[in-house]
């Protein structure tokens, strides 16, 4: 008797169990990101940018100087984020002379596109290993 | 009997739907500027800051892709361009679709530009649309659409301001209709862009049907010089009270725009951009072309984010002016 009652209330509450799994979530918007615009906007009035702490949506600190650790517009932070995303076209990249280094960094400011930066990596590559062959 | 009303039922639909939807190939056109503006715009002059009007058209000579005898996105395989859509509640939807622009038209022609847009997936499958823009100012945008379950072609009347484009975050004002002379535009100051632009997070990053992988948020633009552009409406009682963007001194690619009401930040539309020259001392530097959108509404949490794939874009290629017309709608496949 006692079984079945729990059967039975297993039962009953089955579609609730279901439906609990059913719900999505309520989506939250990142926080971070409304911060770090808030941040950014407020630069226009103070004239001092003050990035939320710990935030992952703006550079560090060095952005006051002009760098920043997200930002490409310094040559090894631009190394660190190819390294990072394609640890095989990096190889390929540290063998590289500095000016094709500062020319992929300023062909990937422009356009964004990392498989395009990939095929220029092996493009220049091969030229450079021409350039030397000549050279000899 | 029932077949017929199933007939208009569908053809009702399909009205609404391609109402809501003239975005996506006007997406593809712009961001409140002066139509007035055409593709004769010359760059101001280097070392001059330009005034905040001159900066507004310059946008808009950006957005409308004025630098381009023609611009596509097309379809390559099964990559397409694709329109993310994400309510508060976490559901998404998505749309994909082919666009094309042309700019190529003679200076005697009142045809300013035309954009054609194909829908292939959702509710909007196989429903083509083309928009014909004029020089002429006061003249209305024509939508023409193409219906597949009817197999004919129907015009429809420009749609509103506010409207929701294709049920996004961005509306027809954001993307198309807003023209300078309905805002006064002022300069807040110049300063570096300091944050990354937005995504859907839990996407970022991931493999996805129709664009392979989505991208990851874009901090190329940290530390590039910005104009701040503060654009107060002229309407009244109107959605937004003024809204302010971040120009690039360069390019003049608008990276974002913040809209506020009663000061309160309301909505942020950012923009990722990417040159068609990757030197940038070579060729015009507004030959750019949209990577992503991504919209923000703060007052219901709805989500936006517009993908466009980079080996879909394709430019100045050597399709005639005769393939933007009703002709290519009909040759849609049902």
């Amino acid at each position: 008797m006692k079984r079945a009652l729990t059967k039975v209330n297993l039962l009953h509450c089955l579609p609730l169990i279901l439906s609990s799994f059913a719900l999505s979530p309520v989506h939250a918007v990142e926080k971070g990101y409304i911060d770090a615009v808030q941040a950014d906007l407020d630069e226009f009035t103070s004239g001092k940018f003050e990035p939320p702490p710990e935030s992952t949506w703006v550079g560090s600190l060095e952005s006051q100087t002009g760098g920043s650790s997200n930002s490409f517009n310094k040559l090894k932070n631009f190394s660190s984020y190819v390294k990072e995303k394609s640890p095989g076209s990096y190889i390929f990249y540290a063998k590289l002379p500095t000016s094709y280094q500062i020319r992929l960094q300023q062909e990937y400011l422009a356009t964004g596109d990392i498989e395009q930066l990939k095929r220029n990596i092996f493009k220049y590559s091969r030229e450079v290993k021409k350039q030397k062959r000549y050279a000899r | 009997m029932k077949l017929q009303r199933e007939a208009v039922m569908s053809t009702f639909n399909i009205v609404s739907i391609a109402g809501r939807s003239c975005l996506l190939l006007c997406c593809l056109l712009s961001t409140g500027t002066d139509a007035s503006v055409d593709r004769s715009l010359e760059l101001p002059r280097q070392g001059v800051t330009p005034t905040a009007d001159e900066i507004a058209r310059q946008v808009y000579f950006a957005n409308h892709f004025f630098s381009f005898n023609n611009f596509s996105i097309d379809r390559r395989g099964r990559t397409m361009s694709a329109l993310i859509n994400r309510s508060s509640d976490g559901k998404e939807s998505v749309i994909t679709l082919e666009r094309h622009l042309n700019n190529n038209y003679h200076s005697n022609s009142d045809i300013l530009s035309r954009d054609l847009a194909i829908f292939h997936s959702g509710n909007m499958k196989g429903t083509g649309m083309l928009v014909t823009e004029y020089v002429d100012d006061e003249r209305s945008k024509d939508y023409i659409t193409w219906i597949p379950s009817l197999r004919k072609i129907r015009r429809f009347s420009q749609p509103q301001y506010e409207d929701a484009w294709a049920g996004s975050v961005f509306s027809f004002g954001d993307v198309t209709l807003r023209k300078p002379a309905d805002e006064t535009h002022e300069l807040i100051g110049t300063k570096k862009f300091r944050s990354c632009l937005g995504v859907i997070e839990n996407l970022e990053g991931k493999h996805y049907r129709y664009v392979d992988i989505l991208p990851e948020r874009s901090c190329r633009h940290l530390n590039k010089e910005v104009y701040g552009l503060k654009s107060t409406t002229k309407f009244d009682s109107w959605w937004y009270d003024y809204r302010i963007s971040y120009v690039d001194t360069t390019s003049f690619a608008d990276y974002r725009t913040l809209y506020f009401k009663d000061d309160q930040l309301i909505k942020i539309i950012d923009r990722d951009w990417g040159r068609v020259n990757p030197n940038k001392d070579e060729g015009d530097p507004r030959a750019l072309f949209w990577k992503s959108w991504y919209g923000l509404d703060l007052r219901t949490g709805q989500e936006t984010w517009a993908i466009v794939p980079q080996k879909a874009v394709k430019y100045n290629t050597n399709l005639r002016n005769s393939f933007w017309t009703e002709k290519t709608l009909r040759k849609i496949k049902r």
